[in-house]
């Protein structure tokens, strides 16, 4: 009987610790989005930042390239061909410049699994080939922005 | 080859002479010409590379003088969420972008007072992010910067319309 008592009290005991974790609502959803960068290798001083969003194609990024004067276009390019892939804001005065764009859905897994591939570069009056400022693409998940 | 045996000696010193200076020649001219060429592993590597590539390296053209500009951050502890904005503050501008992968159900964002008062209405980060460039006025720019600690980026969702997640701002420096 002493022992039938004993194995209640210890059944009881565990049910206590174990109730609370049951009822605990799972942690949200957590769906992070590849995180691209670019150093535009101007000294440290231009950046390229953008969340691409591989379900739904949109591509929020922001450029920062204080360090080149007078841009007039920007893009991510291909870097087989040179050709632009998706065009982005131009950096203003400021040399500052952020946007949403979207791209296609593939273009968008391309971009985050094979970021070699690409680079972006700034275009300026006196290098309108996108030889202002470049820099290759990375990939990464899980990261800050900016 | 000159006749040896005709005891010559003069003229045979001559034309040994010229054989040696010939002879180191021979051996001198092709090492000079290596010591130009690039060498044989980065003949390989350009050989890699896709056409019309952009050239590994440093950029083209040499940097211009710049001033990094003032930032301002803020991470969402836990939520892998995070926003950066870049300040101009002569401009009144602030660029901007907002990751919050981390938070279901987005349905507003925005930079209010640490009492609640909205001072920057940030694009919705509906696909889970969003960026911008917004004008939000010289004197709200200086005072992010000034205590960026008295503002907190605040993302709100159906479930938390008030505030899912907030995140205080802090003050850095970009570029």
């Amino acid at each position: 009987m002493h022992s039938s008592v004993r194995i209640a009290a210890v059944m009881f005991g565990l049910a206590t610790i174990a109730a609370p974790a049951f009822g605990q609502a799972p942690p949200p959803p957590w769906h992070p989005y590849p995180v691209l960068g670019a150093d535009l290798g101007l000294g440290g001083t231009g950046s390229f930042s953008a969340v691409d969003n591989t379900d739904t194609g949109q591509l929020c990024y922001m450029i920062f390239a204080a360090g080149a004067q007078n841009v007039t276009g920007a893009a991510i390019r291909d870097a087989r061909s040179n050709a632009p892939v998706v065009t982005l804001q131009a950096p203003g005065a400021g040399g500052t410049s952020g946007a949403c764009n979207t791209i296609d859905k593939g273009l968008a897994k391309k971009l985050a699994d094979s970021p070699a591939d690409y680079y972006v570069a700034l275009s300026s009056g006196a290098y309108p080939d996108g030889d202002a400022a470049r820099g290759a693409l990375t990939s990464a998940l899980g990261v800050a922005v900016g | 080859m000159p006749d040896i045996g005709k005891g010559k000696s003069t003229m045979h010193s001559m034309l040994k002479s010229a054989a040696c200076v010939l002879g180191a020649l021979a051996l001198a001219v092709p090492a000079a010409a290596q010591q130009n060429a690039p060498p044989p592993q980065q003949q390989g590597q350009q050989a890699q590379r896709p056409p019309n590539a952009p050239p590994p390296g440093p950029p083209r053209r040499p940097p211009q003088p710049y001033s990094p500009q003032p930032a301002v951050t803020a991470s969402f502890a836990g939520r892998n969420a995070n926003f950066t904005g870049v300040v101009d503050p002569a401009a009144g501008q602030l660029c901007y972008l907002l990751n919050v992968a981390g938070i279901p159900g987005v349905t507003g964002a925005k930079i209010v007072t640490d009492k609640g008062q909205p001072v920057v209405n940030l694009e919705t980060p509906a696909d889970g992010s969003s960026g911008t460039c917004a004008s939000i006025g010289a004197d709200v720019a200086k005072a992010l910067l000034a205590s960026p600690g008295n503002y907190v980026v605040q993302v709100d969702n159906a479930a938390y319309p008030q505030g899912a997640a907030t995140a205080p701002l802090s003050a850095q420096t970009y570029g």
